[in-house]
């Protein structure tokens, strides 16, 4: 699937971000059971610090996953509908993607914004939560730009078409 | 009890009119929750909800096995567990079919999705089924059931999202997936035997090979050995949490891609990371917007409700769970393995519970029967992979080909039911 420019640079975002949080992950927990085995010692906080860096991996998943479209759906009918209603179901499917994206996107930032004033911290690190919610509703929200962008392309593809 | 009703008619509506499933449980689920307590109330639940399991420890584990099944597949070692699977059974009449479940279920010990074991096995043992004049019915059918072992023998992302609504121990619930796995392999083999015995027509002997030949076969799949050993005995002897276990395995796997010339460009990261991190969030965005149609149905009381109906009506444990099963089997049909968890534990826990059911038990005899629904019509999401991967298939011959196979898995939730110990024998040892 082809993408408008900022969708396209995005869509990278999203790419780097996960690569970055992966690697961070996977060399945290093995450096963690390296230093536990070797040296019966524990990375301070390091658990703590995967769990928070999996929100901000899975928002930029999101990014992911509305460009290329990879939501988890019943198809059972879509033939069906698509034979009846072929810009209606497309325009029906799409309206849902977006307006479900948002509500995850705000969600997340209300509740990144309930965090950070009640100045909630993380227990062993003491780090303000808030920071990684915040950062997992804007990722969020970038693919609820991907969704209105490609909805955007493909009503001009149809009426070209 | 009347609301949640509406809310699980209006959540099968918006799905199957195409609405992503986790968007349909998110905005039935908050608008639901509105209703009952209030649009603050709702708003603030469905973002603590959603935060928390973004962040939840036990759900870490999701994206790094899914990248360890990417890492994987870019080494090529199903291969040399079909090169293998061949080399012990090859010479019987069907082996070539054997050997790809034996390559299934061995495959399925460092993947978790039978989606990607499907995919992968498509194009591994297809061509060479073909080649020996296999018919496409036992060659795509056995496939497509084979894939199915993906979620049942662990790791297991399906299992991972279960223990998250069932709160059980993931480690616990990944070794009682190990021996039914085993079992179910040695049902296809069997039932394999009895298709070709009935109808020799539909594949041929192959030639045996010789003992060298086996022994070198086997000395190709040191690579997997490592892993399995690593990851699932690691957490089997307590050495690893699965989360660790899946790292360890994630980085050994990347090396192994890496020393056979995989995974040499900065582009094949931003494909391969971003295509696990893309799986891993659409299974978080439904686990999440599960969570919040779960708190929606527990606010309006219907799973105490569904507990009082269950006594009122003097219905045994057993009873419970063979009625379970069926919806789970008439849901499969319709639903993807992620879909029927998410729709049915949060609903039937406290039952169970409260008819002193295991739950990790329920659990492995859950996915064998939402195994099923990955293989039968309509939907039957392995068959539609593997037509993915092999286009030129017909899908009647599919169709065709999983009808044993899902005898075979009936079979093995039978067993299970008469046997329990099958499934919790292996982690009532686990240190």
């Amino acid at each position: 699937m082809q993408h408008p420019g900022f969708a396209r640079a995005l869509y990278v975002f999203g790419q780097v971000v996960c690569v970055l949080g992966a690697t961070f992950i996977i060399l945290l927990t093995v450096i963690g059971v390296l230093m536990r085995s070797g040296f019966n010692k524990a990375i301070f906080g390091g658990d703590e610090l995967t769990n928070l860096v999996l929100a901000p991996l899975i928002g930029a998943g999101l990014i992911l996953v509305s460009a290329l479209r990879i939501h988890i759906r019943v198809d059972l009918f879509e033939s069906g509908l698509k034979r009846r209603w072929p810009r209606g179901h497309a325009q029906w499917v799409s309206g849902f993607d977006v307006l479900g994206t948002l509500a995850l996107g705000v969600l997340l930032l209300l509740h990144a914004w309930h965090t950070l004033k009640t100045q909630e911290t993380s227990v062993v690190l003491e780090w303000p939560v808030g920071g990684f919610y915040l950062a997992t509703g804007l990722l969020v929200l970038g693919g609820a730009c991907v969704h209105i962008l490609g909805l955007h392309v493909l009503s001009v593809e149809e009426d070209r078409a | 009890m009347t609301l949640a009703l509406i809310g699980f008619a209006m959540l099968l509506l918006l799905s199957f009119s195409g609405v992503a499933l986790a968007y349909a449980s998110l905005l039935v689920g908050v608008a639901g929750f509105a209703w009952v307590r209030g649009g603050s109330s709702a708003v603030a639940m469905a973002g603590q909800q959603i935060s928390e399991l973004f962040v939840n420890p036990n759900l870490v584990v999701v994206p790094v096995f899914i990248l360890m099944g990417e890492f994987i597949r870019r080494g090529r070692i199903a291969d040399e567990l079909y090169d293998f699977g061949n080399a012990l059974v090859g010479r019987f009449r069907g082996g070539l079919a054997m050997s790809t479940v034996l390559a299934c279920g061995a495959f399925s010990t460092v993947c978790g999705s039978s989606v990607a074991t499907a995919a992968t096995m498509t194009k591994v043992a297809m061509p060479s089924m073909r080649r020996h004049g296999y018919h496409d019915s036992l060659s795509a059918g056995t496939i497509a059931a084979g894939g199915t072992l993906g979620i049942l023998i662990p790791p297991s992302i399906p299992m991972v999202v279960y223990c998250l609504f069932a709160r059980e121990d993931i480690g616990r619930m990944f070794m009682a997936g190990l021996v039914p796995g085993a079992v179910l392999v040695g049902l296809f083999m069997l039932t394999i035997a009895v298709w070709v015995r009935w109808r020799p027509e539909v594949a041929r002997a192959g030639e045996p090979l010789t003992s060298e030949q086996r022994w070198a076969a086997l000395r190709k799949t040191w690579a997997f050995v490592v892993l399995f050993v690593v990851v699932l005995g690691g957490i089997y002897a307590g050495l690893f949490t699965p989360t660790e276990a899946a790292s360890v395995g994630a980085l050994g796997a990347w090396l192994f891609a890496w020393s056979r010339g995989s995974m040499r460009h900065w582009r094949d990261y931003l494909d391969v990371v971003g295509s696990a991190a893309a799986i891993s969030a659409s299974v978080f965005a439904i686990a999440a917007c599960a969570m919040v149609f779960a708190q929606f149905v527990n606010v309006t009381g219907m799973p105490f409700a569904v507990l009082e109906q269950v006594k009122a009506w003097n219905l045994s444990g057993l009873g419970l769970i063979l009625a379970i099963g069926v919806i789970c089997i008439v849901m499969g049909m319709v639903f993807e393995s992620l879909g029927i968890l998410v729709l049915i534990i949060p609903l039937f826990i406290p039952t169970l519970q409260d008819q002193g059911v295991d739950l990790i038990w329920f659990g492995v005899y859950a996915i064998v029967l939402i195994e099923l629904g990955l293989i039968t019509p309509p939907v039957g999401v392995n068959v539609f992979t593997v037509k993915a991967a092999r286009p030129d298939l017909r899908l009647q011959d599919i169709f065709v080909g999983i009808a044993p196979f899902a005898v075979a898995m009936l079979a093995m939730a039978g067993l299970i039911l008469a046997f329990p110990s099958i499934v919790v024998g292996l982690p009532n040892l686990m240190r």
